[in-house]
């Protein structure tokens, strides 16, 4: 054979770093050395693909004819059954499960074999086949996470249909959607998907309190589940009061009823996947575990008791989530409040249509990816998976006002609407001269904040709903500063003060920030941004003294964050921050192009 | 007329080896483009419903497959170490420009090639495919350093590919 290069063109270390690729696990550097020069340069991926067909032409042919012969031959000498060992050398294109228990893997090889005979005449990837069709389909999908956020997230809230919390009157999101071991989900009505790493899905059905205990599991406390656990997935734990369901692959439900007059647990196993094996096991808190397979229902009374029940009906405990709707958003103005009364599944133009006064910013409304309460004064993540920003040099305190960011109100809980034209909040006098508020109700359209809160919205999210996926386009706010004073107190009109910080960001860095409506450069240290501005600047803020700025911020296509900040500056009192007209202005297409 | 599970084994097997290319390439592991595969077969049989008779059942498989690769990206918790999703799409887009017919021609080419190598270089190839060691296993047994072994590795390999053009190139002519 010819001793040419047959890629002369291609630098030698390349050519070396692409044949290595496939012989020996490469650091995170040789990998985007070689991610980029497969991505630049043509004749290098044509190289890159070119080795890896060999190589999988020469692991097929020469690995699969002779492992087929081999499973073939042990299985014809074997019994119809066969468990094999963890660890044992075994053929790894049969399918299996090794979840459960840790126990043995079980795969019907006869079955198998017999196909896999058909396989090794027609390219033996008909093995692969033999294992779905000898198994029957396995009917649970595994969620996919794709979602680059610190390890210790373990779970994150997929979707929600209809929720409120426990809590009416203080709204208790969760700051983001990523979801940590020993965080608490508490929801008084609606449905709530968890999805784990693994791709097992929960949904939870209202009220509910579930709490996250590892990767690989939750508590629930009281309330309804429905757990979905995918083919590949490890054993997924569901506590409860009286015990601990560990399942397999398959579909189950969980009823917990937790009151001081009653405890009791349901169990119900609608389908199961392991193959001659029990689908599940039930440990009770008092020892003893109880083995169920599809179609099993039972319930633990108090005294840790089992009875068999009927199996309810599996509407009432749903795989999935209503499918999102989805439709071309026609309008050109998106007012960003009207998105905290909707939930993920609904279209752009649905939450448009609804525009609750008061209505919280909770990170499962539609487009709300972080909302934090205070603080400020440390490093924290614009968004789960979004950049570290730092706002300590601009006036972000610690301190949190009960009350999340809301519509047309500057706080949740208490509804004093957004008032920046010098309309003053209605209000009378009892006889002990004590003030009574008039009715709060709309009178301006926007969002508010109380000091130190942040608030992001994911606009890849707000453009899905809308069809609008690329689009570019502006975040407008008319009029942006301290809210029109709530009641006559002069304290307002001589402490309140409070920094506006608007950054746009996507998951690898800060596009652009501006201060009180301006423009600003940021700086960026070890992986932290921060407003790079001077001491005059940033301590300067604005007053409760009748003047508003206007914020008119461009959102490129590749924006996927817009994150919206009220600085204390140090004030303690009345520093209530509005964006009046609060909104995103979609660019016209053409302005994509050019 | 074919059973649906004859139907789907056809169209499966006659695309398998494209399909396990493209994974090949997207992980860079033959091990774990095999687990991936494994698990799309599953996916696409559970899903073969869906399927539309007389459109492009590859472009169908290789879109499960890349569902498939991400999760189990995911799922190793070792991302960093993987190629971004957008490379994932280039590669996907690559494999689907291809034919079965021509990665079936390459692998008959390449069955006649082996033979034609020196005994040395073929038992390389024996412990390094047939039995599956890595670099570091196959230096081992034949007492060699790793950095050797991968540098005939790719000298080999080489000289397969320029093999396997001459091969088809020759056969065109003919």
């Amino acid at each position: 054979m010819s001793k040419h290069n047959g890629h002369p063109h291609l630098p030698l270390d390349l050519q070396k770093l692409i044949q290595r690729s496939f012989d020996e696990p490469l650091d995170e550097v040789e990998v985007r050395q070689l991610e980029h020069a497969i991505a630049n340069d043509v004749r290098a991926r044509e190289m890159y693909e070119e080795v890896a067909h060999l190589h999988a032409a020469l692991v097929s042919q020469e690995q699969t004819s002779e492992f087929c012969r081999k499973v073939v031959q042990r299985e014809l000498q074997s019994s119809p059954e066969v468990a094999v060992a963890p660890g044992q050398d075994e053929p790894s294109t049969v399918l299996y499960w090794d979840g459960f228990l840790n126990t043995a893997r079980v795969f019907p090889l006869r079955a198998a074999a017999v196909l896999l005979a058909l396989g090794v005449g027609l390219g033996c990837g008909v093995g692969i086949l033999a294992a779905v069709i000898v198994h029957g389909p396995p009917q649970f999908l595994s969620i996919p996470w794709e979602w680059s956020v610190p390890e210790e997230v373990v779970a994150r809230i997929e979707s929600t249909q209809g929720v409120k919390w426990q809590v009416a009157e203080n709204p208790e999101t969760p700051p983001t959607r990523g979801l940590r071991v020993g965080q608490e989900i508490r929801i008084e009505e609606g449905l709530l998907q968890v999805t784990y790493r693994s791709g097992v899905s929960v949904i939870l059905q209202g009220p509910a309190v579930y709490v996250i205990r590892s990767e690989g599991g939750g508590k629930l406390f009281s309330g309804r589940l429905t757990a979905v656990v995918p083919s590949a997935s490890p054993v997924f734990c569901t506590e409860t009061p009286a015990g601990v369901l560990k399942t397999g692959p398959g579909h189950f439900g969980v009823d917990v009823e937790n009151s001081a007059s009653n405890r009791q647990v349901a169990v119900h196993v609608f389908e199961g996947h392991l193959y001659e094996m029990p689908s599940a096991q039930f440990v009770r808190t008092s020892g003893g575990g109880i083995k169920l397979v599809a179609g099993d229902s039972i319930r633990l009374d108090q005294d840790q008791s089992v009875t068999s029940i009927d199996v309810p009906h599996r509407k009432d405990y749903p795989i999935r989530m209503p499918t999102a709707h989805r439709e071309l958003y026609q309008e050109q103005t998106i007012f960003l409040g009207n998105l905290f009364d909707d939930c993920q599944s609904q279209s752009l133009t649905e939450a448009m249509l609804s525009d609750t006064y008061q209505a919280a910013a909770e990170t499962i409304d539609l487009g709300v990816a972080a909302v934090h309460d205070g603080g400020l004064d440390l490093d924290v993540c614009l968004a789960e998976d979004g950049v570290l920003f730092n706002f300590s040099n601009v006036g972000g305190g610690g301190s949190a006002v009960v009350g999340l960011p809301s519509n047309d109100t500057y706080r949740s809980n208490l509804g004093i609407p957004i008032r920046t034209t010098g309309e003053d909040l209605p209000y009378s006098t009892n006889a002990d001269h004590s003030l009574v508020l008039g009715k709060p109700s709309k009178i301006e359209e926007g969002v508010g904040l109380s000091s130190n809160e942040l608030l992001t919205f994911d606009l890849d999210e707000i453009r899905r709903a809308g069809a609008l996926t690329g689009r570019a386009m502006r975040f407008v706010s008319d009029r942006a500063g301290i809210n029109d004073r709530e009641l006559p107190v002069e304290t307002s009109r001589t402490k309140a003060l409070a920094n506006l910080i608007v950054v746009v960001s996507n998951e690898e860095r800060v596009l652009s920030a501006y201060l009180n409506g301006q423009p600003v450069d940021v700086a960026k240290q070890a992986a932290v941004y921060s407003v790079r501005v001077d001491e005059e600047r940033a301590s300067s803020g604005l007053r409760y003294d009748g003047h508003f700025v206007e914020i008119d911020v461009p959102i490129p296509a590749e924006a996927r964050f817009l994150t919206l900040v009220s600085a204390s500056l140090g004030a303690d009192v009345h520093d209530h921050v509005v964006f009046s007209g609060a909104r995103l202005e979609i660019e016209p297409e053409a302005s994509i192009a050019r | 007329m074919p059973s649906k599970e004859e139907e789907f084994a056809e169209l499966f097997g006659a695309t398998q080896q494209r399909l396990f290319g493209m994974l090949v390439s997207m992980l860079r592991n033959s091990e774990d483009a095999r687990d991936v595969l494994q698990q799309t077969a599953v996916t696409a049989w559970e899903n073969y419903s869906d399927f539309e008779p007389g459109t492009d059942f590859f472009r169908w498989m290789a879109a499960l497959a890349k569902y498939e690769t991400l999760t189990f990206i995911n799922y190793k918790r070792r991302s960093k170490l993987y190629f971004k999703q957008e490379m994932m799409d280039q590669l996907v887009d690559d494999a689907c420009g291809l034919s079965d017919e021509s990665i079936e021609a390459r692998c008959t080419a390449l069955r006649e090639c082996v033979t034609k190598l020196a005994d040395t270089d073929r038992k390389l190839i024996d412990c390094r495919y047939t039995h599956g060691l890595g670099s570091h296993g196959t230096a081992k047994l034949l007492d060699r350093s790793q950095a050797s072994v991968c540098n005939s590795l790719r000298r080999i390999r080489q000289s397969l590919l320029r093999c396997i053009k001459r091969t088809l190139s020759e056969e065109k002519v003919a």
